[in-house]
């Protein structure tokens, strides 16, 4: 097949730079009007931040989703203002080996008051979560990646995928009537509100999750190692299980077999102080994280017990 | 690089950008071009450069040989073909040979794996190293035949064997056809240049609108550990496949030929709506036209064709669809399929049934084409299950496990179906078939759907746009073009 060659050239922009134009054009204005619950930083902006975060913190808190979700750093700052505090919390985390290093790599090692607080879950404790852990995928990104979500978020985020409902709602947003706001915070908080208040229950997933699924002693075992250890450094080490519903806490408690409190003694006789909150007082927007309002007040709460610790040990003249 | 990703858009507006200035000279265009692909492969790795540099040199330097010394052409055409399957045998079998000893090693002894004992560079497929072998065969080929003259410009000839667009998954463009092309500059027309960019378009949306919604539905159900029992299931999530593989193969060839007709150049067909087929010979003249037709004539043909005994000529076409097969994936499922295929021929050759069919008045040719329809969904099965890797199941007991299910006509258990249909993977599929049906019922070539050209003119551009907001906002999260592992 040979092509003949053709003298005519080009006289005007035609029809391909009038499609091109009209593409352009028409892909910004859907942009634009895409609907959007979430708010504050880009998520891959946030969590590649997050990843990314080195010796910046006199305390970091970690854990798996209810941390992220629970307890806002900032807040706590107001009762705790001498200490710069980072949320280190990642999606379905476990405690494994390599996200403990991490978590006190996030500590400045000139810190005068080192603390780490690790929130405690049954499912933090098992195998499960030791594998598909969100912090070690994100170890995954090349460095194109890396890259598109540190610098290009705005970008790339401009042209995520949508649903046809989602250009619906952006032309006439008073037709949404469930919402599911997210507002990512630069210290590593996701503040969460729905409406309405509880769209959908986390009871019967979790139920399902811990007809066979076991807290392990293995992991249980590197948590108190890793407390030993960092005691041993001169960092105050708290743990907390975040609150959630009374039922919440009987599904995780039988379903996985986790005995709080022989935790609880365990985690004190290795040398941290266990921060006890029960079920229930809070908010929550799925029975199993809590929502912006219950996230403060427990962040309020939780800076305030940290707050009379440091001062009966000072009284006490115990070992910070 | 691939055509869905950023990265490639501004490769593209820089390349397109600078083309004008720089494709009056020849050489400095066939350089141009040269630097330009190999700039687009090498993204992915650099490292297998060297692999179509060596290639084409020994290509390059057979075809200028053949003429020198046209007593010994054939050793060099030997040696080019040996350089080109060789590089294949390694690279993309060596792994799949391995496997296949391994018993034989084990029954004489020897005690570790030979998979092991393979450079790990030889494992990695490089991207597209089916497509450039035999589109650097083909130019030996019909040097050594005297159908082509070779070219004594080594950037000529490189400007050739690396053109980017159809550099990974083709179509197989003949030397006959693009070299020619490549040697005068060639000047786009504004119709052509909007043909070009419709068909760009057109690619995209099979992809990314299509292929990539469907992707995840049939590859959960071919990853699952379970085998889902259900008959309807398995009969839908084939039909996605076939939809899947159709649009993705299909969608590449349909940019790659758009990109190519933006430079001037100009790329053989390489799908003509191969799903409203009647028979599976027609079936072989719409599906991969540019490799169907490379096996015809640098296997087949060579092999003695049709004209023949008719046992010889059967015997000539299982072997070129089993290599086919092989061609395709270093897996047996993939054998499997081009020997079922070869198996249809040779009961299509031997009965003339869909002839026969055709004959039965208004139904007949429907008729064909539903059988048709289950031959190819039930071949495609081996296919996909050529690309599943899972531990505890081999791929063909994968294949024959789904088979199973799609004759258990007993469970036909239709719930998991009417899951993965719904939303749009359902609109998607419908589109798919409404749009076959259109061509299957001859509705293009009536005029009473046809729009009056005026309105066509003021809604076609318009309908483009949308289609371009379509693919950037409706894609779905499929990833890599299925035949980039070929």
């Amino acid at each position: 097949m040979t092509k003949q060659t053709d003298q005519t050239r080009f006289r005007r922009p035609g029809r391909t730079w009038i499609t091109l134009l009209l593409a352009a054009v028409l892909v910004g204005v859907v942009g634009a009007t895409r609907y959007e619950d979430d708010s504050g930083m880009y998520p891959d902006s946030f969590w590649a931040a997050k990843k990314s975060w080195k010796h910046n913190a006199d305390m970091v808190i970690a854990g798996d989703s209810r941390s992220y979700i629970g307890i806002s750093p900032t807040v706590m700052q107001k009762t705790l203002p001498k200490l710069r505090i980072r949320n280190f919390g990642f999606n379905s985390t476990g405690y494994s080996a390599e996200y403990l290093e991490a978590i006190a790599a996030v500590l400045d090692p000139d810190s005068p008051d080192p603390r780490i607080l690790l929130c405690i879950s049954p499912f933090s404790l098992t195998n499960w979560a030791a594998k598909i852990n969100e912090f070690l995928h994100l170890d995954k990104l090349n460095a194109r990646q890396r890259f598109l979500y540190e610098h290009g978020t705005g970008v790339l985020y401009f042209f995520e995928p949508m649903e046809l409902k989602d250009l619906w709602y952006g032309i006439y947003p008073e037709a949404k009537d469930k919402h599911f706001f997210r507002e990512h915070f630069a210290d590593g908080w996701v503040a969460i509100r729905t409406i309405p208040d509880v769209p959908r229950s986390q009871l019967p997933a979790y139920r399902q999750l811990f007809a066979d699924l076991r807290v392990k002693r293995q992991n249980i075992q590197r948590v108190m190692d890793y407390t030993s250890r960092w005691r041993a450094a001169g960092i105050k080490v708290y743990a907390v299980r975040i609150p959630t519903c009374v039922e919440m806490e009987k599904i995780e408690n039988e379903g996985s077999q986790f005995n709080e409190a022989a935790f609880t003694a365990e985690f004190e006789a290795h040398g941290g102080v266990w921060l006890d909150f029960p079920p229930g007082q809070y908010e929550s927007f799925d029975h199993s994280h809590l929502n912006r309002e219950g996230a403060v007040e427990f962040s309020r709460d939780l800076a305030a017990r940290i707050r009379k610790d440091e001062k009966a040990s000072n009284l006490t003249g115990a070992k910070p | 690089m691939l055509f869905n990703s950023p990265e490639f858009l501004i490769f593209a507006a820089v390349f397109f950008f600078l083309w004008p200035l720089l494709k009056r000279a020849n050489n400095t265009r066939w350089l141009y071009l040269t630097v330009a692909s190999f700039f687009f492969y090498g993204w992915w790795d650099w490292r297998f450069l060297f692999l179509i540099v060596g290639s084409g040199l020994i290509d390059y330097g057979a075809g200028l040989i053949m003429i020198r010394w046209p007593q010994r052409r054939k050793v060099f055409l030997v040696l080019s073909i040996l350089g080109n399957v060789g590089s294949l045998a390694v690279f993309k079998y060596s792994g799949f040979v391995a496997d296949n000893l391994q018993p034989l090693a084990e029954m004489l002894g020897y005690a570790g794996t030979l998979r092991e004992q393979l450079p790990r560079m030889t494992l990695v497929t490089p991207v597209g190293i089916s497509f450039y072998t035999f589109q650097s065969m083909s130019y030996t080929i019909d040097v050594y035949r005297g159908r082509l003259e070779p070219t004594r410009n080594i950037l000529h000839f490189f400007a050739y064997l690396s053109l980017f667009p159809q550099l990974v998954a083709g179509p197989i463009v003949r030397a006959a056809d693009l070299l020619p092309q490549l040697r005068e500059q060639q000047t786009v027309t504004e119709q052509e240049s909007y043909d070009a960019l419709k068909m760009i378009i057109r690619g995209f949306f099979k992809k990314l609108v299509v292929a990539d919604v469907v992707a995840p539905i049939v590859n959960e159900a071919f990853g699952a550990r379970n085998i889902q029992e259900s008959c309807v299931f398995w009969w839908a999530v084939i039909i996605l496949f076939a939809l899947q593989i159709y649009c993705d193969f299909s969608g590449y060839s349909d940019i790659a030929i758009g990109l190519g007709k933006w430079m001037g150049y100009d790329f053989p067909t390489n799908f003509r709506h191969p799903y409203i087929s009647t028979s599976m010979q027609e079936f072989w003249t719409r599906w991969h036209i540019s490799l169907s037709t490379w096996f015809r004539d640098y296997v087949y043909i060579p092999l003695g064709g049709s004209r023949c005994a008719s046992w010889r000529a059967h015997l000539n076409m299982w072997i070129t669809m089993v290599v086919s097969g092989l061609w395709h994936g270093a897996a047996w499922p993939f054998v499997a399929w081009g020997a079922l295929h070869a198996a249809y021929l040779s009961v299509e050759r031997a009965t003339s049934w869909p002839d026969r069919l055709k004959r039965i008045p208004y139904v007949g040719r429907h008729l064909a084409l539903v059988i048709c329809w289950i031959l190819m969904l039930v071949a495609w099965v081996f296919f996909r299950s050529g690309t599943v890797a899972q531990e505890g199941i081999s791929q063909f007991g994968r294949a024959m496990a789904v088979l199973g299910q799609m004759v258990s006509f007993h469970k036909l258990n239709p719930e998991p179906a009417g899951e993965i249909l719904e939303g749009s993977v359902g609109a998607v599929l419908a589109l798919v078939v409404l749009r076959h049906l259109y061509f299957h019922f001859g509705l293009d070539k009536r005029q009473r759907f046809r729009i009056p050209s005026r309105i066509w003119t003021i809604l076609e551009p318009i309908g483009y746009a949308l289609v371009v907001v379509a693919c950037v906002y409706f894609r779905g999260s499929g990833d890599a073009f299925i035949y980039f592992q070929f």
